[in-house]
């Protein structure tokens, strides 16, 4: 009872029985059905966790896979996703697949049909490699003109393909035209070799 | 053995000392409530039903939705269950929080739609009836002239019996605060029940 105000008391009460059977069904109902959603939450779970460990192991398994294996599909409609890191994946993938049909011994209208397949694949990708060396050596020309020892550029359009580099010439061809070989007259001298001329001379 | 600091209601005064832990009835069973437990459940519910009914009855003056409050604190309960950290204590004043909140969500949805006042003639004399359905129309309009904070503390304090420092936990106010809003509150309530408002 509260000594300062009497007057709350009525406020307090007391469960009866049908209430708290009432309750405590509820609850008991709740509980249930909790743990069948957890049960089915698990499931779930559990089916997304094969999932992603198999699309992976599928993905990989499917690398070396040719038209007519089961697992080429995945491994076409896994192909976008190895593009981004290799854009030029696709043509190498074809052309690879056609060596291994060959290597397996596999019927030529096959071999001949995956060829062209091969064909017009590296032919889409050819010129986007040529456009990328054009590319480099576009901005390498670029470079050199920027910096502040850069010589002006040649109107030959072989200068700007790259530093021009001496050839090498070969020692032999130098002293061939003197109608001679250096390896029989060039002689490098050493102490060693002074010494044993002296004895030479000495004999 | 472990430290307990000791806040009396006077500003500026603390005791700390070394003192041994005081056990909640309720502790033996938050392990089972995580876990979702049935038994857990029904031995909570039989320690909690009737204080949280009340604090409830006189937060809405009417015993159904009092109960339908509770219940629903409880259903919560099941759902939130891997949630509860702590011991006893804090699995007590979840359950008034989330009945506080129950109260609140009716006190809105009533806004929305008013009921309409039916006269009954107050009869203070009345013995507390522990079955009743509705309060006393005297203390049911005192209590109506306070807010909801000031309803809540001194409900807290006078029908349940809480300390001020679990009325601090359930409102979520500070200690220092607390005490401040239960003394304006039993002041204003004192007041109309007095006839002096």
């Amino acid at each position: 009872m509260s000594i300062r105000f009497p007057e709350l008391d009525q406020a307090r009460v007391v469960v009866d029985e049908t209430t708290r059977e009432r309750h405590l069904v509820a609850v008991s109902a709740a509980l249930a059905q909790r743990g069948r959603t957890t049960k089915g939450h698990g499931r779930v779970l559990a089916l997304a966790l094969v999932l992603v460990l198999l699309v992976p192991v599928m993905a990989l398994a499917a690398e070396n896979s040719v038209p007519g294996d089961l697992l080429y599909p995945v491994k076409r409609a896994v192909e976008p996703i190895v593009q981004v890191f290799d854009t030029d994946a696709p043509a190498q993938r074809r052309v690879r697949e056609v060596e291994v049909l060959l290597e397996r011994d596999a019927p030529d209208d096959a071999i001949v049909q995956h060829v062209q397949v091969a064909r017009e694949v590296v032919a889409d990708h050819l010129p986007t490699l040529s456009d990328r060396i054009d590319q480099v050596v576009h901005e390498l020309d670029i470079r050199r003109l920027d910096r502040p020892d850069a010589e002006k550029p040649s109107s030959n359009p072989e200068d700007s393909r790259g530093p021009k580099v001496e050839p090498v010439v070969p020692v032999d061809e130098t002293d061939s035209r003197e109608g001679h070989s250096a390896s029989s007259t060039t002689v490098i001298e050493t102490s060693d070799t002074k010494r044993s001329g002296d004895r030479r001379g000495d004999g | 053995m472990s430290s307990i600091t000791i806040n009396l209601p006077v500003q500026g005064v603390r005791i700390t000392g070394l003192t041994e832990t005081v056990p909640h009835p309720l502790d033996a069973y938050v392990a089972g409530i995580r876990t979702r437990s049935n038994p857990a459940f029904r031995a909570v519910y039989d320690a909690m039903a009737d204080e949280l009914t009340s604090f409830a009855f006189g937060m809405l003056s009417d015993r159904k939705t009092a109960e339908d409050v509770v219940q629903q604190a409880f259903l919560e309960l099941v759902k939130s269950a891997h949630k509860i950290k702590g011991d006893g204590r804090a699995l007590r004043s979840w359950l008034y929080r989330s009945v506080r909140f129950g109260c609140l969500d009716e006190y809105r949805r009533r806004s929305r739609r008013p009921e309409i006042p039916h006269e009954v003639i107050p009869d203070s004399q009345m013995p507390a009836d522990p079955l009743a359905d509705q309060l006393d129309p005297t203390l049911e309009n005192a209590l109506n002239e306070l807010n909801k904070r000031h309803r809540t503390v001194v409900l807290l304090r006078h029908v349940v019996g809480l300390t001020p420092d679990e009325i601090a936990t359930v409102i979520g106010s500070s200690r220092r605060a607390t005490y401040a809003v239960l003394s304006r509150a039993e002041d204003r309530l004192r007041k109309i029940l007095d006839g002096e408002s």
